[in-house]
């Protein structure tokens, strides 16, 4: 009985909640929903963007040369044995040696390469020599070209990056290999061509499972770098090297309910649109940008309650100009019934520094799944 | 008859009970006065626990019970205590490879080392695809 009054008061304070949000007039920027502001990053804009998203951004992407190159292709190849290699880099380029354009590679050399080491079966062990083979099975290198689609601007570019993932406490490989290593079924040896135990395929596929589930706050510690380069004519002998993107991250996990991490970005010979201009400016328009950030998160939650604390540092040259500011917030969310979390942001506006009060930039909504979710 | 419907219905009911695979017999010689030999497995894939049994009077003893590849294991246990009592065994290793994703067909490299001091007394190696997993056996005989 106490459980089904307690259920109605969340939904009754739940409706109110909503009733309020939606009678009350949307004045200044208190109580304005989340939804209502753009998802801009925090580097293009600093009034109205996206906080969360921007310290997201600044992680080491997986893919450093399509992530550079602005890119989300959608057929990557993904080359895991040499000669599928040799194939993919063979069709980057046409029959005269001219770059294609949308090509986008992404290989981990050491697995298309020494798929068939016996290092691999040892890849979990507490030594110099498998940490080694870990860092190798977890560097990947990815490659992308892009063309101008427009006149004048059909030069293609070209980026090559690698990731470098030092340190990975969450690795699927070693989680999985550890499982494996406890499995005990010896087999019979008057009968050891019966078919295996089904305990056997039944431990394998738990450890398969558990193995890919992500843990939320594993430790870990990610290089990335991807020069660029253009190529006035699309020919090889003509490229130029032309800026890049560079990345380092750190997250360290705090048994199950947190996670601190650190992030870095150097991102030099960006194009962007003039500040003031509409993201639809032609490309003629272009002005050239390099950034730099620095920032960080601590998440901490359980199932029915998350919370977020984020600060940046974004220091900025556009077309010659030199701007640098910080940025700084935090959420909290809570679950409130099924399907229904409360979330209150708050963001310094460094756009409003005589208004920065706390009820000027504190934010709530009501979502139908969790935002800040940890886990 | 029964026998071989009843495993045939099971493999068919569980659908992922492969037959285990049998690696040729084959034999190797130990110095009586050297030291104790040591097996190794070795992979490309994840391997459980992997044993060597050897047969005795009414049956099989254990003699290794252990995990991870790539480590030299004493040939000793059970009823062997030196490079003598090895001498005349019918042995008996099983290992079972796995691969981490449940249906990807993969190449599993298997190598199983048998040394003796600097000595490579036997070197049993075997490639071929698998699919999930694979349980290895082969049966040894010792001079």
């Amino acid at each position: 009985m106490s459980t089904w009054t307690r259920t109605n008061h969340v939904w009754v304070l739940s409706l109110f909640l909503t009733l309020v949000r939606f009678a009350l007039p949307q004045t200044g920027a208190a109580q304005t929903p989340a939804n209502a502001t753009n998802s801009k990053d925090c580097v293009q804009a600093s009034v109205s963007c996206d906080l969360n998203a921007t310290v997201t951004e600044i992680v080491a992407p997986d893919s450093p040369a399509f992530t550079v190159l602005g890119l989300s292709p959608n057929n990557v190849s993904k080359p895991n044995s040499p000669a599928a290699l040799a194939a993919s880099v063979l069709n980057a380029f046409d029959d005269n040696g001219h770059f294609q354009s949308g090509a986008a590679i992404d290989v981990v050399p050491f697995l298309a390469l020494r798929a068939k080491s016996h290092s691999l079966g040892q890849y979990a062990r507490q030594d110099v020599h498998a940490y080694a083979i870990r860092v190798l099975a977890r560097t990947s290198v990815s490659f992308a070209t892009v063309k101008g689609t427009s006149s004048p601007d059909t030069a293609v570019r070209m980026a090559t990056g690698v990731r470098v993932s030092l340190l990975d406490l969450g690795d699927p490989r070693a989680a999985f290999q550890k499982c494996v290593g406890a499995i005990n079924i010896p087999t019979d040896p008057n009968h050891p061509e019966s078919p295996s135990d089904p305990q056997l395929a039944s431990d394998l596929k738990k450890c398969r499972d558990d193995a890919a589930k992500k843990v939320w706050n594993a430790t870990s510690l990610v290089i990335a770098g991807a020069p660029t380069w253009i190529s006035s004519d699309g020919s090889s002998s003509n490229l130029s090297l032309n800026g890049g993107g560079y990345w380092a991250s750190f997250a360290y996990g705090l048994e199950t309910w947190g996670q601190l991490t650190a992030a870095a970005r150097r991102q030099t010979g960006q194009l962007v649109a003039p500040p003031g201009s509409s993201s639809s400016a032609s490309s003629s328009s272009f002005v050239l940008q390099d950034t730099t950030i620095a920032g960080g998160s601590f998440k901490f939650g359980r199932s029915d309650f998350n919370g977020l604390v984020q600060g940046l540092y974004i220091g900025k040259r556009t077309a010659g100009l030199a701007d640098s500011y910080p940025e700084f917030g935090f959420g909290l969310e809570k679950k409130l019934t099924s399907g229904v979390y409360l979330e209150v942001t708050y963001r310094y506006d460094v756009t409003k520094k005589q208004t920065s009060g706390v009820l000027a930039n504190l934010k709530w909504s009501f979502s139908q799944q969790a935002k800040l979710a940890t886990h | 008859m029964l026998a071989a419907l009843q495993i045939l219905e099971d493999a068919r009911a569980t659908g992922r009970r492969t037959l285990n695979y049998k690696i040729p017999d084959s034999t190797f010689t130990v110095d009586p006065n050297g030291p104790i030999p040591t097996i190794t497995f070795l992979s490309n894939q994840s391997s459980t626990h992997f044993h060597v049994q050897v047969q005795v009077q009414g049956g099989w003893q254990m003699v290794i019970d252990e995990t991870g590849l790539g480590k030299a294991v004493p040939i000793r246990g059970g009823p062997i205590n030196s490079a003598a009592d090895l001498v005349g065994k019918h042995l008996f290793w099983d290992i079972t490879l796995a691969t981490q994703g449940e249906t990807d067909t993969v190449s599993a490299d298997l190598e199983v080392e048998i040394r003796q001091g600097g000595n490579l007394l036997a070197d049993v190696t075997d490639t071929h695809n698998i699919t999930g997993q694979e349980s290895y056996f082969e049966y040894m005989d010792t001079n």
